[in-house]
């Protein structure tokens, strides 16, 4: 994963991260019964979704490296 | 092998370094989004705090009781017409700037140079056009008073204008002649050579002027607070509306400011990959 794709990758992550608190804040935490609970959840679930897609989109572009650099080695050698 | 591989402890101090020059420049929206969740006691105590139990309490202050959408309306409404009329009567002007040398530049020059005062010192005639504008009959058909938008449309239009044609003409001339020129060959009308070779060669340049102006116009308060009162007010003056004479509602103001940088943000990250296109546009030249 190269910078720009790392920093596309990072700032989408945090956008996440803050629609994860917008949404529990309006639709999730008027079902628990303690906000302290709720707010260490909400905490959790929008630091795993965000983590969980930063390491699931570096996955991808890794993949995608490893494919482009295998057909560059494959021309090369049919040149050779 | 395709790239040159370097040392572990010299990538960890280059990301070191990117997270530390980052962190400063995203700290102000880092605090803006975390003050807009705090509730009203916890924002200006000192040491401030990271940890506290969130609430939208001061969005739905902004949302609700200053119906802040509204001004997000304006915005939207004024931003993008001037924008669609800076970006349609800059690129023919750059165009021609660009391919008959209209002026040998010197107009060029004149027309840039109109960015080289304040906004502060052509505000005051601006107030006063508008205003007499405003009360003829012509004024009142095409909204142009004080307090309306079509007097900010054009102020934006104005004032973006010359900044749309000298970024344009670059591109424009980055475009080989020889393309128009054997389109022209082919049998095509010098408006056809625009639409169907020109523009569409020249569109990430056009892209990225446009993206540029829209968030000039979005983000613009002098012109909108002195031109405005209510009606067509933007979402600038919309959060400025918070600094009341009893204080500054800071947890309004600063779910205000995220809700108006919101838009602009969604909508630059989407035209990121037109943006980078357009700006690298041109750079290697054979």
């Amino acid at each position: 994963m190269d910078f720009s794709q790392g920093w596309d990758t990072g700032f989408k992550s945090v956008l996440i991260y803050a629609g994860v608190i917008f949404f529990w804040l309006m639709a999730v935490e008027k079902h628990f019964a303690a906000q302290f609970l709720s707010v260490i959840c909400m905490n959790l679930v929008a630091l795993f979704l965000a983590i969980f897609f930063f390491l699931w989109k570096r996955g991808r572009y890794r993949a995608l490296a490893r494919a482009a650099e295998a057909e560059v080695a494959a021309i090369l050698a049919e040149d050779d | 092998m395709l790239q040159q591989k370097t040392s572990w402890p010299f990538e960890v101090l280059r990301y070191g370094l990117v997270v530390l020059v980052v962190s400063f420049f995203f700290f102000p929206i880092f605090w803006m989004l975390l003050t807009s969740f705090k509730p009203e006691a916890t924002i200006m105590v000192s040491p401030p705090r990271f940890f506290f139990e969130p609430t939208l309490e001061n969005y739905r202050h902004a949302l609700v009781d200053k119906h802040f959408l509204f001004y997000v309306k304006n915005t939207l409404i004024i931003s993008t017409i001037s924008t669609l009329i800076v970006i349609v009567i800059g690129s023919l002007a750059a165009y021609s700037f660009a391919r008959f040398n209209v002026g040998n530049g010197h107009i060029l020059f004149f027309i840039i140079s109109t960015k080289m005062m304040p906004a502060i010192a052509v505000i005051l005639p601006y107030f006063l056009i508008f205003r007499d504008l405003g009360r003829t009959a012509i004024g009142k058909f095409m909204h142009v008073g004080l307090d309306q938008h079509g007097a900010l449309i054009i102020s934006y239009v104005m004032f973006n204008l010359p900044f749309a044609i000298w970024l344009l003409v670059s591109f424009f001339q980055d475009i080989p002649r020889e393309l128009e020129h054997s389109a022209r060959l082919d049998g095509l009308s010098r408006m056809r050579v625009l639409q169907k070779v020109t523009f569409p060669l020249a569109a990430p340049g056009i892209a990225v002027t446009a993206v540029f102006t829209l968030i000039f116009c979005w983000n613009e308060f002098l012109f909108a607070y002195i031109l405005t009162r209510k009606l067509a007010s933007t979402v600038t003056v919309g959060v400025e509306s918070f600094f009341t004479l009893q204080g500054i509602l800071w947890g309004p103001v600063a779910a205000a400011a995220t809700i108006a940088v919101a838009p602009m943000l969604l909508f630059v990250l989407m035209m990121q990959r037109y943006m980078v296109r357009g700006l690298t546009f041109g750079a290697i030249r054979g």
